[in-house]
């Protein structure tokens, strides 16, 4: 276990604790992830995807368990400062940016992560200069709209943009929520290969969620199902190279057909 | 005529500061603070305080921002610290800042007709430009001060958290300690307004802040009219213009007839109409 980059420990989450609707979203979740995999996470609605993610991002307090990054316990960390090693990108594209700054603003902001942010210009000109390299080769035209408000651009250039914030200061984990969902197909597929390209890069330790079994198969290198809130089935490797759309959607119905067969689910544990 | 239009700017530039501080947490924070009619008048509570103890009026002025910015640390406080909503936090801040205020000036109002300071020191019976340049010269100070701070680092920060709160702190930005600072200051620039009026008309009254909030919200509503691009620059100087058109048409309104016991409604008036036309604006502009 020691070699483990991050470990999600027997977390627990009940929402509603206490009552007759308490939701278990959470339950004694485990498993480990070693220094730069991509992995992706799919599962049905309520399956505890995100729960997971505002766990690890310090967005929620859990029941129980631990989260162990590079051998150190963060769940005391308050989620402002767990942000200096942890991004995330999120679904809904106005909520990955700063709608009311400009392009450059935004980038300017995602550079002063972890940096005490001082009384200097914020954006600074050799701070142009770089963010007009890292726009360019995009070919989104992006570059030449450094100080358009962001809220100018599409879903998909928003999406694009918010990835960039996520890792131009390198996080040791990066979360991405659905961050194509709200696309369409096409710049889906665009911003998922950007995605893959920094991802690979820059080696960074990525934990992928998505509806989209395709694209959990294609990309990563290793594959989790996430079920009522346990890991239902995974897959790494060859065994993830071997994996086809097919089996995913078979083990996904076979859980649901588990779960409406399971009629005794104990919401409430006390 | 002249002489309303000089009142006007007079009035226009004092309460210019105002406006720059109710732009500062309504716009820029997302923080709709009512503190403001309170802080109002312990800006000039402190100030004529500071001018009775002897301190200089301009030195004064600095006085009434430092209780005017802790006058907003109250709200901030209510808020952040003790999880009290927004609006709920600045009128129960402005309730308490009743009391403290009267417990400050010791009486309901407190003269200084026969004190030096430094409106009466610039203003003659005869020519009223050198108030002028002096307000003018505040306000422009004020204004350059926030251009740059809203650029800085800290200012990108500033204005993420009250873009969106928690896309901020997802990147890094302690939000809290951001709008604590941001509610200080603009009731500081309140204060600043409050012992520079109670300079201006000789006094300091406990009751002098009701009605600043909306006085504010109404100039700077007039002012984002004339807003002609998104820079910081621009958006501060049109409000300025606001503060000084709210007055010039007020003014106006009064010598026309309207009572001065109607003024209230009047601004009201104005804030409902400007709201109006920004709901259809937004409405118009949208594709169906």
């Amino acid at each position: 276990m020691t070699n483990d980059f991050l470990t999600i420990h027997n977390i627990r989450k009940i929402y509603n604790a206490d009552t007759a609707n308490g939701v278990v979203a959470l339950n004694n979740l485990s498993f480990s992830v070693t220094k730069g995999e991509f992995i992706t996470i799919v599962g049905s609605n309520a399956s505890g995807k995100t729960t997971l993610f505002n766990a690890i991002a310090g967005s929620i307090m859990f029941t129980s368990g631990d989260i162990i990054l590079e051998g150190k316990s963060i769940i005391k960390i308050p989620e402002f400062r767990r942000a200096c090693f942890i991004s995330r990108v999120q679904q809904n594209p106005n909520d990955s940016v700063m709608i009311s700054m400009t392009l450059a603003e935004n980038l300017a902001m995602a550079k002063l992560k972890g940096k005490r942010a001082g009384l200097s210009k914020g954006v600074k000109k050799e701070w142009r200069d770089e963010f007009f390299a890292l726009l360019k080769p995009l070919g989104l035209g992006l570059e030449k709209r450094l100080d358009d408000k962001i809220d100018l651009l599409s879903g998909g250039q928003k999406q694009t943009v918010a990835l960039l914030m996520a890792t131009i200061v390198k996080p040791k984990i990066l979360l991405l929520d659905e961050h194509t969902a709200a696309l369409d197909p096409k710049m889906s597929k665009k911003v998922l290969e950007i995605t893959n390209r920094l991802v690979k890069d820059s080696g960074v330790t990525t934990l992928m969620i998505t509806h989209n079994i395709h694209h959990a198969v294609e990309f990563g290198s290793r594959l989790i199902l996430l079920d009522k809130g346990r890991v239902g089935f995974e897959a790494n490797g060859e065994h993830k190279q071997k994996l086809n759309v097919v089996d995913v959607v078979e083990k996904m119905e076979n859980k649901i057909a588990e779960f409406e067969e399971d009629i005794s689910i104990p919401a409430v544990k006390k | 005529m002249t002489d309303i239009i000089f009142t006007s700017v007079e009035l226009g530039l004092l309460y210019a500061l105002v406006v720059l501080g109710v732009f500062l947490t309504f716009r820029i924070l997302n923080f709709p603070d009512l503190t403001v009619d309170g802080s109002f008048a312990t800006g000039a509570a402190a100030t004529a305080i500071a001018i009775h103890a002897g301190v200089p009026g301009l030195i004064a002025i600095i006085v009434g921002f430092l209780a005017g910015f802790l006058a907003g640390s109250l709200t901030a406080f209510l808020h952040i610290r003790l999880g009290i909503g927004k609006i709920l936090a600045g009128i129960l801040s402005l309730s308490m800042l009743y009391t403290i205020n009267l417990r400050l000036m010791g009486s309901p109002n407190l003269s200084l007709l026969n004190q030096e300071n430094i409106i009466s020191f610039l203003k003659t019976p005869t020519n009223p430009i050198y108030t002028i340049i002096f307000l003018l010269a505040v306000v422009l100070f004020v204004k350059f001060l926030l251009d740059w701070f809203l650029q800085t680092e800290f200012g990108l920060q500033f204005r993420a958290t009250g873009d969106n709160e928690s896309t901020s702190q997802s990147f890094a930005i302690n939000t809290n300690a951001k709008k604590f600072l941001g509610i200080g200051l603009s009731n500081g620039l309140v204060g600043v307004a409050g012992g520079l009026v109670a300079q201006y008309q000789g006094f300091a009254d406990v009751n002098m802040g009701i009605g600043t909030i909306i006085l504010g919200l109404a100039a700077l509503m007039l002012g984002e009219v004339l807003i002609l691009n998104g820079k910081i620059g621009t958006i501060t100087t049109s409000i300025i213009i606001g503060a000084i058109l709210y007055q010039l048409i007020i003014n106006f309104a009064l010598r026309l007839g309207l009572a001065g016991t109607d003024l209230k409604f009047v601004t009201a008036l104005i804030v409902v109409i400007a709201l109006v036309i920004g709901n259809n604006k937004k409405y118009l502009s949208h594709d169906k």
